[in-house]
């Protein structure tokens, strides 16, 4: 990240060596054990269902990954995307493992401390993937969660409506890119046939034989941050459109997959 | 600590692109700044590179106005931190 950003303290920041991960404490307390299960539960699931899944898009996704490190070589790249997508998401990278390249295993994933964002920490961290906690609760905490956030040299993965509201990217967003001095990549992945399993935490859950799809956006920079959110969350509507596009053409060949949903 | 003050209210200036003048009349830096974690994130960044010291964690919660982060700055160095 030599790239200068805007923010008063900035320009040293990336010199700074990255900090080491919060650990995520799911003991504290009984909905956080619960969680944890749930996690498990998900991990299992995600398991099972990549095996008899199908994928489209694995390679174009690859190629718009490897094509924004390409272009951007001194950023971190944070990958942006909905929390209902963060199962379907895995359920690809374990399914297309020889096209993605476990690609995902060298994100560290935030998620935050609310019992959505404890369920993916589990389920991400049972799947082998990195996390990094947030903490929205206490003012001093989600601060210092920032600051990690912001130091780190590694890409990440946010999910940017991961505590509501659903389906939009807040205003935040754009300005932690921008701290962060960081490229954001828009990535959906929308399965043919899937079930919400829990409104309130929004994770979806696809079903057995499904057809994933995945689409990756072109890379956002730092200085789309002027605008605010809107090209986020036009960059994160356009993959999921593709995705559903590229479902919906399978289902129109012979011996396609069924209508997407 | 004048100096300090001149300092941060520039920091804080730059962060909530506003005017130091501005930033040494409010009250409030998240009701009258509008300055919400990620900038004061930002801003502690910019505080503790400045000087070279790590603020007290329990306080960043807690850090809404200049003389708020002065004095954090000023206990900072009492402990040696700088």
């Amino acid at each position: 990240m030599s790239e200068p950003v805007s923010s008063a303290g900035a320009p040293r920041r990336a010199e700074r060596a990255a900090a080491p991960s919060s650990p995520l404490r799911l003991a504290d307390s009984p909905a956080r054990a619960a969680a944890s299960v749930v996690g498990r539960l998900l991990a299992a699931r995600a398991r099972a269902v990549a095996e008899g899944a199908t994928v489209l898009g694995a390679a174009a996704a690859r190629g718009c990954l490897d094509a924004a490190r390409s272009a951007h070589p001194a950023r971190k790249t944070i990958l942006f995307y909905w929390i209902e997508d963060v199962l379907p998401m895995m359920v690809m990278d374990i399914r297309a493992r020889e096209v993605l390249g476990g690609e995902t295993e060298a994100f560290r994933f935030v998620c935050d401390d609310t019992f959505g964002g404890c369920v993916a920490e589990s389920l991400l961290s049972r799947l082998g993937r990195r996390t990094l906690l947030l903490r929205r609760q206490r003012p001093a905490e989600r601060i210092r969660d920032l600051q990690r956030i912001m130091r780190s040299s590694e890409p990440m993965g946010i999910a940017v409506d991961g505590h509501g509201p659903y389906g939009r990217v807040g205003e935040a967003f754009p300005r932690l890119v921008e701290s962060a001095g960081a490229v954001a990549l828009p990535v959906s992945v929308v399965a043919d046939r899937s079930h919400r399993i829990w409104a309130r935490a929004s994770l979806v859950v696809p079903g057995r034989g499904a057809t994933l799809a995945i689409a990756v956006g072109d890379p956002l920079p730092a200085s789309a941050v002027g605008s605010g959110a809107e090209p986020f969350q036009a960059a994160l509507d356009a993959t999921r459109v593709a995705c559903r596009a590229a479902l919906a053409q399978r289902a129109r060949i012979p011996g396609g997959a069924g209508s997407p949903r | 600590m004048a100096e300090v003050a001149d300092t941060v209210a520039r920091l804080v200036a730059i962060e909530m692109k506003t005017s130091e003048e501005r930033v040494r009349r409010v009250r409030s830096f998240r009701s009258d700044l509008g300055m919400d974690s990620i900038a004061a994130a930002n801003l502690l960044f910019a505080v503790e590179e400045e000087y070279g010291i790590e603020l007290d964690p329990d306080e960043l919660g807690r850090l809404d106005s200049l003389a708020d982060v002065v004095g954090a700055v000023e206990r900072a160095f009492a402990r040696g931190g700088a």
